[in-house]
């Protein structure tokens, strides 16, 4: 079957300002994935691997440097970015963003915010029409219809939350993309809205891309996780694999820094320092190189493909399946 | 002798709405060497705890009763002079996002002499080397060239690192850390908690770990308390009350937690929210969100159970 969506070597670079002429950010390099229909994918790894513009690359909001962007076969990067925003098209993939405080209007009630995509998106002009789906999608969310005539600065954290996931649900995409959905929120809180995400998924039969540096959150609503690190994906496993036998370094490094109170007394691998510069990196050498604690000469010399070490399981290490030294 | 000593603490807020009763009676101590957590949900009181230790509170807070005392100084009478003294040399504190705790257009460097000059006394010609030890104590790579840098130019993990030698600069007894690794990625967090564990450690402090993360909460700290609607509900060693939580709110807050081992269906929720501060409220503020509430929660004094000399519970009917 043909999966939903196809990353086909997305690339974002960036110009540098103030740089030398002509030096780029890589900010995506060279990045292909496959998200299947109900299908929910997690997304991971710190500040400045790339996460962000994947959720601008594939939630169409910018524009690739180079690469292909299939959305149930069509190739939704053949029109620019405008063009997509105004086509048919831009119902399918829908984006719930970090912090609801910030990305709701703030001089729309809360009835305004759900009913803007449906008029703009599915062309909806019935005002009945339009009224009945704001409050159904409201129900689905539980979302209390007594407050579709609030602001954004009258509800709490959690109802605004909930207003961002309507917002983004009214028009039935097929693919949802939530950055970060309950990083604002207190746990009980997030409790609910994961639960919340869990069941719309199954009713609604869309696919996520869940994008989160919690990686507890991550492994409770994903079936499989994307680890990037400096634009690149470095390991792409199912949930289970990836926390109970991750295959990359960093990915170790990233499972080990979960805080755990029932390894406490164990001394566990950290990764400390920084990435290396983003900016015009060497493509002949691994991107983890001079911060990855098995690095060898050849990781400064050759940039390892991702290659699979298990089974739907892929690792971009020259040593993912034997450490330096060992047999190859 | 508990280093830090906090008994009976009662901080209201005046605002334009009424009264918000933060704190009552909020009561606990920090022995030398120990790392306490305090964990609660956004409004439980963990700053204002944190900031009223450290005499930093609002003008709008009043302080209704309770004493605080630092190695047997009495900091609620302490003058603002010897607080100021106090702050710095025995007592520093860490702030969360410290890109805007630090002064934004003053080398790192010098923002540490500032505090060596204020507080340890040391003479001008000491001052620069001072500061790239203290930098050099964090574990900052190449101390002598980050300490001419700006704040901006450096990530939030080394920032955070500038902030701790800097409240560890004139080697206090107590440190308060308001949830110091929010923000930064999980790589990071995990080497500056170990950090905060070291130094904790190794200078014998007292340090007073605010977080809404329980697990990081579980990992680092000796013994934790959960504080909820202004109240510590519940203190216990780390163990005990994460594997044998007394009060309700305890037990729903570790359920509502997501740990490797968690499925959706059984991630909790802990149903209603917090009470709004400025009404009239029961003696325990739980009672209205509380599975296990009888009749009597509403009535009279809600008296502190001891279930053992080191785990206490905010609760009539603990679990």
């Amino acid at each position: 079957m043909a999966p939903l969506l196809e990353a086909r070597s997305l690339t974002k670079f960036y110009p540098v300002k103030g740089a030398a002429r002509g030096a780029m950010l890589h900010a995506v390099d060279d990045v292909s994935l496959t998200i299947a229909a109900g299908e929910s994918v997690g997304l991971v790894g710190e500040s400045g691997c790339g996460k962000s513009t994947m959720v601008r690359l594939l939630g169409r909001l910018i524009d690739p440097t180079t690469g292909q962007i299939l959305l149930g076969g069509d190739d939704i990067t053949a029109m620019t970015q405008a063009r997509f925003a105004a086509s048919p098209g831009r119902r399918r993939i829908q984006i719930v963003f970090q912090d609801a405080t910030e990305s709701l209007n703030p001089s729309f009630r809360v009835f305004q915010s759900i009913a803007d995509p449906l008029k703009r998106l599915l062309d909806i002009k019935s005002a009945a029409e339009i009224d009945a789906r704001v409050r159904a999608t409201a129900a689905l969310v539980g979302l209390p219809e007594e407050l579709l005539q609030r602001y954004p600065h009258q509800l709490s954290g959690g109802q605004r939350a909930r207003v961002g996931i309507a917002r983004a649900v009214a028009v039935e995409p097929s693919l949802l993309i939530l950055d970060e959905p309950t990083s604002a929120l207190d746990v009980s809180v997030q409790a609910v809205i994961l639960r919340l995400l869990a069941d719309l998924r199954e009713r609604l039969q869309m696919s996520y891309l869940f994008v989160s540096h919690d990686l507890n959150v991550v492994r409770l609503l994903c079936s499989r996780v994307v680890v990037m690190y400096l634009g690149k994906i470095v390991e792409i496993a199912p949930g289970e694999a990836l926390f109970t036998a991750p295959r990359h370094p960093y990915t170790r490094a990233l499972v080990a820094a979960i805080p755990d109170p029932a390894r406490r007394r164990e001394a566990r691998p950290r990764l400390d320092g920084s990435p290396t510069s983003p900016i015009d990196p060497d493509p002949n050498a691994c991107r983890f190189y001079g911060r990855c604690p098995i690095s060898t000469d050849l990781c400064a010399k050759a940039m390892p493909p991702l290659r699979a070490v298990g089974p739907d399981h892929v690792a971009a290490c020259h040593f993912a399946l034997s450490p330096p030294g060992g047999n190859p | 002798m508990a280093q830090l000593e906090i008994d009976n603490l009662s901080v209201e807020f005046r605002t334009r709405h009424g009264v918000v009763r933060a704190l009552e009676g909020v009561t606990f101590s920090i022995a030398r060497g120990e790392i306490l957590g305090v964990v609660g949900e956004s409004g439980s009181g963990k700053s204002v705890t944190a900031y009223t230790v450290m005499k930093l509170n609002d003008e709008a807070a009043e302080i209704k009763s309770g004493r605080i005392t630092m190695g047997g100084i009495d900091i609620l009478a302490a003058r603002p002079e010897a607080m100021r003294e106090l702050r710095g040399r025995e007592m520093a504190m860490i702030f969360q996002s410290p890109r805007t705790a630090l002064h934004p257009i003053r080398k790192v460097g010098k923002q540490i002499e500032d505090v060596l000059r204020e507080h340890a006394g040391l003479p001008s010609r000491d001052l620069k080397q001072a500061a790239i030890a203290a930098l050099a104590r964090v574990r900052i790579p190449d101390p002598e060239r980050r300490a001419e840098a700006y704040p901006f130019e450096l990530s939030g993990g080394m920032c955070q690192r500038v902030m701790i030698a800097m409240a560890l600069a004139c080697t206090p007894s107590v440190l308060i850390a308001d949830e110091p690794t929010t923000g930064l990625d999980v790589t990071t967090q995990a080497v500056i908690m170990d950090l905060i564990r070291d130094m904790s450690r190794s200078a014998r402090m007292s340090t007073l770990l605010i977080t809404h993360d329980l697990g990081l909460a579980g990992e680092y700290c000796d013994r934790i308390a959960v504080m909820h609607a202004g109240h510590v509900v519940e203190i216990a060693e780390t163990e005990t009350l994460l594997d044998h939580p007394a009060h309700p709110y305890t037990r729903q807050l570790l359920a509502a937690t997501p740990v490797p081992e968690s499925s959706i269906e059984s991630l909790n929720s802990i149903p209603g929210q917090l009470p709004d501060l400025r009404s009239v409220l029961p003696p325990c503020r739980f009672s209205g969100r509380c599975e296990r509430r009888q009749p009597i929660c509403d009535e009279g004094e809600l008296p502190w159970t001891e279930l053992s000399p080191t785990h206490g519970v905010r609760c009539r009917f603990p679990l």
